[in-house]
């Protein structure tokens, strides 16, 4: 909300870098959503192992114990391997990538040339969108050229 | 003050996401050097091989009463997305076009007083016309692609003239993350219910719509339903926690 303030003086500017501050501070909170594809494969192919240990371990004692007890171990298995997933996706999340670090410059850019508001995109992509209609498509043979 | 001219209007090529991976990456590469020639004529005026004198800052300018001054233009800022930015720049993708940081840095807080350097521009030309294995490895570690760019041959900090595009960064781009973290964070605590009803219940007040789908019934947002969802997102979050 900070950055979309129309006018900045000295206190919200401090204001905006105190909460940048503290959202890096808890931004661990999500981490779990930051793992990529990747990351997302190689932690659901850890389940694999736990996975067949798990019916070994069924077979195992599949005699000894009660269907009670065998629920509960089941459910325990079950949270070990979703704990261990959880655990392999949060090793390979980060928060790197551009957009996330560009936060840090707002207020140097702020101090540099006035609001951000003024210079948002809004208003150019409609101006754009509204001469593209107007010129209309460029020619077939143009886009044919550059796809080549 | 400042306005906005239109200079030209660049084909867009049709995307196809079925071709293979290979044309893609010529398509790219090719949209890079259209843009990159584009601007060469552009701004071919103030380059360096133009104007002797614009290495001092100034440039002979003919005026309009036939007689030559020394004048200094100022290239005004522009405004792109961050791929954009690694386009005009000659730049690898996902990375900062204003600073130095390295790629792993990039999630990490970085205090006003602790900022890397800023990408010097003229620099990398020295560095890419040098063409040595020192000077290919310095680019490499700072991210920069080799090649002729036109923004290394015009006398000024170019990383200067960047300026945060609010549509791109903030409202569809850093709140629409918070907002699919949020949305996972109250789903894995199991409080949807009471999030979509908060939601839904938001009321048509100063220029609000009224919402008539949940967050997750939403397929695409745009910049204004962004702008206006981070009003209210607030309020919602703290009363269904």
């Amino acid at each position: 909300m900070y950055a979309q303030y129309k006018s900045h003086d000295y206190a919200t500017l401090s204001y905006m870098e105190d909460v940048l501050r503290r959202s890096h501070k808890i931004k661990d909170v999500s981490l779990l959503r930051r793992a990529g594809k990747q990351a997302k494969a190689e932690a659901n192919a850890l389940r694999t192992e736990p996975v067949k240990m798990q019916k070994v371990d069924e077979e195992r004692n599949a005699e000894t114990w009660m269907p009670s007890k065998k629920r509960c171990k089941m459910n325990a298995w079950q949270d070990y391997i979703s704990h261990e997933i959880d655990l392999s996706k949060e090793l390979d999340a980060d928060f790197n990538f551009p957009k996330m670090h560009l936060m840090s410059h707002w207020v140097e850019q702020i101090h540099q040339y006035g609001t951000l508001q003024q210079y948002s995109a809004e208003r150019h992509e409609n101006h754009v969108k509204r001469t593209s209609r107007t010129v209309g498509t460029p020619p077939i043979t143009i886009s044919t050229t550059c796809r080549k | 003050m400042h306005s906005v001219v239109m200079v030209a209007l660049l084909p867009i090529p049709i995307k196809n996401r079925s071709i293979p991976q290979k044309w893609l990456d010529e398509q790219w590469q090719t949209n890079r050097e259209v843009l990159n020639e584009a601007l060469r004529r552009i701004l071919q005026p103030l380059t360096f091989q133009q104007n002797p004198s614009a290495e001092s800052g100034y440039y002979n300018v003919l005026c309009v009463d036939g007689s030559f001054r020394h004048c200094k233009p100022v290239l005004a800022a522009w405004l792109a997305e961050c791929p954009e930015y690694s386009d005009l720049h000659h730049l690898e993708r996902h990375v900062c076009f204003r600073c130095e940081c390295s790629k792993n840095a990039l999630g990490d807080y970085v205090p006003p007083d602790k900022q890397q350097p800023r990408r010097d521009h003229n620099q990398y030309r020295t560095l890419s016309d040098a063409n040595a294995k020192a000077a290919n490895a310095k680019l490499l570690s700072r991210h920069v692609d080799r090649g002729f760019n036109v923004f290394r041959h015009i006398p000024c900090m170019v990383s200067n003239l960047l300026k945060a595009d609010l549509v791109h960064s903030m409202q569809i781009g850093m709140l629409d993350h918070l907002q699919k973290w949020i949305f996972h964070f109250i789903k894995a605590h199991e409080r949807l219910e009471k999030y979509n009803a908060l939601w839904l219940s938001v009321p048509a007040y100063h220029d609000l719509t009224p919402k008539t789908k949940s967050y997750e019934e939403v397929s695409q947002w745009n910049g204004k339903e962004m702008k206006e969802m981070s009003r209210y997102l607030r309020g919602v979050v703290t009363q269904s926690l």
